[in-house]
């Protein structure tokens, strides 16, 4: 049974997905990326049911909390957040570039790389898959960064929040704990340990930047705006 | 070992990545694309747009001119229209030739906004000219990035430009020697048709270019 301590964090989280949902509707943000839309749903539902699978499962008369309370569930829910994690990624990447023809060869060339090493990985491979699939969307939203940064490419406030929020939470949570779990170092643990506030503290960045206010460049013309595709036409 | 060694490596590359990108600045970028989408640039672009057109007025109405004046047996006032049209040629590939040099070093904002197609070889008549953009279409499909191909997009304008001045040239001398002679009209004809064509390609990485250029001023 877990402590009252991780309830709370797992209500917390539930919440605040709620509250980035909700923030992410009201501005219309879902339009810009629209996986990731899916993917807070899909988190909030897979971790609601897990949450209810926590609280019933000792109740004797009820088998379907022990089947949210396992690891086969939890297998197939990592599963299928790291696929659409995957797909956040790509659209992220089709969407930064999408203003720019020139860049959308070399954009598709990194995108296609990282997926089909991913899926070679994942294949051929002995390593975990969850934390391959992590590393996978980390390449794939580095490729992006790296299209951003050769053609300096301005970017929509909320695809630097997707971004910052991702990159650095699934680089130290996913990748390089699961390089050091392999490795036998005893860090894996400690990160491992403050996972969950971690992600308690990404999930409040992304309410953040879903409610924020409208972000303005001074000096700028409209027309120049809805060009680079910071502003809606 | 390798594999430990290779993904090591791409760990690094993927945080050096990231720290770059951390360092981006919204407010910059967008300024920086604004000034290299202003109206001065756009009317640096319809300046040579007007220069690309009255060149090409030049070079035809004098060729025009020299093949009536030709079938009128008027030889002589044929080789001075001629060379009137030769003149226009003549003075306008340098230019042409300094710009493509000078848009050499501005290339890599530009060609995020446009595509990099390479030149077409069916829209050009000399021979030597559709083999130089035959080349560079097949390196064209070899290169990987952007800037690589809007290099190569330069290089292959500027020797092009080269050939076609040597074969207008050419075929002016031969022409004025031997007026009576198809062969130098016919070659002047397709030279001409190449240069323009050229021309018309070179406005358009002008076109791409001429936003940076603002940009690194």
């Amino acid at each position: 049974m877990p402590s009252a301590l991780q309830l709370a964090i797992t209500l917390a989280g539930e919440i605040g997905l709620a509250v980035v949902i909700v923030g992410v509707l009201r501005r219309g943000l879902h339009r810009l990326c629209w996986s990731f839309l899916v993917y807070l749903l899909a988190v909030l539902i897979y971790s609601s049911v897990g949450f209810a699978g926590m609280l019933f499962y000792e109740v004797p008369s009820l088998e379907w909390p022990q089947w949210f309370w396992s690891w086969d569930f939890w297998h197939f829910q990592q599963t299928a957040l790291e696929v659409v994690k995957l797909a956040v990624a790509v659209e992220l990447g089709l969407r930064v570039v999408a203003a720019f023809p020139g860049t959308w060869r070399l954009a598709r060339g990194l995108l296609s790389a990282a997926l089909l090493t991913t899926t070679a990985a994942v294949t051929f491979g002995d390593a975990p898959q969850h934390p391959l699939l992590a590393t996978g969307t980390i390449w794939l939203f580095a490729a992006v960064s790296l299209v951003v940064i050769i053609f300096n490419l301005p970017l929509h406030a909320w695809y630097r929040a997707l971004l910052a929020g991702f990159v650095p939470y699934l680089f130290v949570f996913s990748t390089l704990q699961s390089i050091l779990t392999r490795r036998g170092d005893a860090l894996a643990e400690r990160i491992g340990s403050i996972d969950q506030v971690a992600y308690l503290a990404l999930v409040g960045w992304w309410a953040y930047s879903a409610w924020r206010a409208e972000e303005t460049v001074t000096d700028v013309s409209p027309a120049v705006l809805r060009r680079l595709g910071l502003a809606r036409g | 070992m390798f594999f430990w060694i290779l993904g090591s490596l791409g760990f690094v590359c993927v945080a050096l990545v990231i720290g770059q990108a951390a360092r981006y600045r919204h407010e910059r970028t967008v300024k920086q694309w604004d000034r290299m989408l202003s109206p001065g640039m756009r009317f640096a672009v319809q300046s040579l747009e007007l220069e690309v057109q009255a060149d090409a007025a030049m070079a035809d109405s004098g060729f025009q001119g020299a093949q009536q004046a030709r079938d009128r047996q008027d030889l002589a006032e044929a080789i001075r229209l001629l060379e009137l049209s030769s003149r226009a040629v003549e003075d306008a590939t340098p230019n042409r030739l300094r710009r493509l040099r000078a848009m050499a070093v501005l290339i890599r904002m530009a060609a995020a906004l446009v595509p990099v197609r390479p030149l077409r070889m069916r829209d050009y008549h000399l021979r030597e000219l559709i083999a130089v953009v035959g080349v560079g279409a097949a390196l064209h499909q070899v290169l990987v990035s952007a800037l690589e191909r809007f290099l190569l997009r330069l290089q292959v304008l500027g020797v092009g430009f080269r050939l076609a001045l040597r074969v207008v040239v050419g075929a002016r001398r031969q022409a004025t020697s031997a007026p009576a002679s198809r062969r130098p009209w016919g070659d002047y004809e397709r030279a001409l048709e190449d240069w323009k064509t050229l021309d018309r390609e070179h406005l358009e990485t002008f076109k791409a270019l001429a936003k940076s250029l603002e940009m690194q001023g």
